[in-house]
């Protein structure tokens, strides 16, 4: 604000930036909005538009080879995943955060340069590599690699984010006798939990929205996560109906968004949690 | 750590020796050379950077595609992030939350939005996307999905891809202390002044971060693509490898996964060194 009295015509500046922006703005929605009128529209078409409001889209497509089972496949690969993720990172970054290990540094910047590999260009070699190991067509073999692939960025974020538990903490319960042990899951742990939940969730978020790894890896419908079986839907351009795949995305998106959301605000209390202590 | 680092060498570090084993070798799917592939060298890269090949046509694509995704959400996501100073929370809060949403939903989603927004008009009954309806209405029609689906796909990237630099210098602008603006204005600075010799000097290791982030997060674009093209017209580097896996090949796509690493690695690597602490 107190730029603006020493910038010549504040006014004049004000206006066009908030005209720009909000022109960015409608550009960025104007695409989406499709997106959710076609989905509660009978005749949905291709252009933004609402002629009948209905919810029959959404009725139609929910069926169980449809929507439900790829729902509950798709919980099942992004959860166990990110599970996995959370805590192979937590015990990784623990030792990488707290004691001078001879490799920790070399470790760590490996580990973002693996993290930094477009993912995408090991999937193929990855199926070829899974036909040795019987992983081909395996719910297991698409939660493994998903790990693996997200684990080198989420042990460096776990681990800088266990930085930031100040050590002095830990060692005043060293004092009053705590072990190793005891100090990691009564001190640190409490402390770094809204860190690994946000690492589960973008984990979650991440797999939840990754089509290319399932859809090389798995062949039986049966075992289709949703990101896979909303594509197959679309699969026929030109023959699916505008609005369903619209409620199908809405869908597909909404466990995400959701989560998004949650998350949000546990990053901000682990945040908060964090001054606190500081202060 | 050796759980994790048990599982980071035999499926992470482990696919990419296969990769460069394999993109040597004539190896296919199935028939003979499934079992008893050949050695053949580098023959399968020459293929892929002959002249006149779909091989080069992919790298090009891949070239483009990238620097101009990077271009656009860089200059975008700044642009967005300097107009948000100084504007109040209920207009902040709008554009944000529109923006971020769209780099929120999946990946496929976005690729159905795309592919409907830019839906050419049917020959003689009309229609099609909004784009269409509205470029009809000014006597125009367009057929970008097919004709340039380059630029079809570099759109819905950088809507897509635009929330993360917006938040990468949203936090960074934030950071620059208004004193330093001020006493610029102060002396005369006008807008663009200001951009160019207080913001952007600031911003110089940031943006360096950000654009390598952005390259190595483009290179491997997958799913958006092929929703929107179908994995036919415009094929980029990670597309011609599922087009030649999808007809049976091991050892060719293989090789362009070599190549992505090592595009990959080159830009992972000035990525390593910007990050140093003391790096100027």
């Amino acid at each position: 604000m107190k730029l603006d009295i020493t910038s010549p015509s504040p006014n004049i500046g004000k206006v066009v930036a908030n005209g720009v922006l909000i022109l960015i703005g409608i550009l960025f929605l104007v695409p989406m909005t499709w997106l959710i009128l076609a989905s509660v529209d009978g005749n949905a078409g291709l252009s933004v538009g609402l002629s009948h409001f209905t919810f029959a889209n959404f009725k139609k497509v929910w069926t169980w080879n449809l929507v439900a089972r790829p729902l509950l496949n798709g919980l099942l690969i992004s959860g166990v995943t990110a599970l996995i993720v959370a805590v192979f990172s937590a015990l990784c970054a623990y030792p990488l955060s707290r004691y001078r290990l001879r490799f920790g540094n070399s470790f760590l910047y490996t580990v973002l340069f693996g993290a930094s590999l477009p993912a995408t260009a090991i999937v193929i070699p990855v199926y070829t590599l899974f036909i040795h190991f019987h992983l081909v067509n395996s719910i297991l073999g698409v939660i493994i690699f998903e790990g693996a692939g997200a684990l080198p960025y989420s042990i460096w974020l776990t681990k800088n984010f266990m930085d930031g538990v100040p050590i002095d903490i830990e060692e005043a319960a060293w004092m009053d006798g705590a072990g190793t042990l005891d100090s990691l899951r009564r001190i640190v742990l409490p402390l770094v939990i809204p860190g690994l939940v946000a690492m589960f969730v973008f984990t979650f978020i991440e797999s939840w929205g990754n089509f290319f790894a399932p859809f090389i890896l798995l062949s039986s419908p049966s075992k289709f996560p949703i990101a896979v079986s909303i594509e197959s839907f679309f699969g026929n351009r030109g023959e699916v109906i505008y609005g369903q795949l619209a409620a199908f995305s809405v869908i597909y998106s909404a466990p995400i968004i959701i989560l998004y959301l949650l998350v949000q605000r546990v990053l901000s209390a682990g945040f908060r949690l964090e001054g606190g202590i500081k202060g | 750590m050796i759980p994790a680092v048990a599982l980071l060498i035999v499926f992470f570090l482990g696919p990419i020796i296969w990769a460069v084993y394999t993109s040597l070798t004539d190896q296919t799917l199935s028939g003979a050379t499934a079992t008893h592939a050949q050695f053949i060298g580098i023959k399968n890269f020459r293929e892929l950077f002959g002249v006149g090949t779909s091989g080069i046509r992919a790298v090009l694509n891949t070239a483009i595609f990238t620097a101009a995704c990077v271009l656009i959400q860089n200059a975008l996501g700044l642009t967005i992030a300097l107009l948000m100073r100084r504007r109040n929370r209920y207009v902040r809060g709008t554009i944000g939350a529109i923006v971020v949403s769209c780099w929120i939903v999946p990946e496929i989603v976005a690729g159905f939005v795309w592919y409907s927004f830019l839906q050419p008009p049917v020959p003689g009954v009309g229609g099609g996307g909004t784009v269409s309806v509205v470029l009809h209405f000014f006597g125009l029609t367009q057929n970008w999905l097919t004709t340039i689906p380059v630029l079809t796909v570099i759109l819905a990237n950088g809507w897509r891809g635009t929330a993360f630099s917006m938040l990468v210098y949203g936090a960074a602008v934030g950071d620059i202390p208004p004193e330093q603006l001020e006493s610029a204005s102060v002396d005369g600075a006008n807008g663009l002044a200001r951009l160019r010799y207080v913001i952007l000097p600031t911003l110089r290791k940031i943006i360096a971060t950000n654009t390598l982030l952005i390259t190595l997060q483009t290179l491997g674009v997958f799913t958006l693509i092929f929703t929107i093209t179908g994995g036919e017209q415009g094929a980029t580097l990670p597309i011609l490898m599922w087009q030649q896996f999808n007809i049976g090949q091991i050892g060719y796509p293989n090789a362009i996964a070599v190549v992505l690493l090592i595009v990959g690695g080159f830009f992972a690597t000035f990525y390593l060194i910007v990050l140093r602490p003391d790096a100027d």
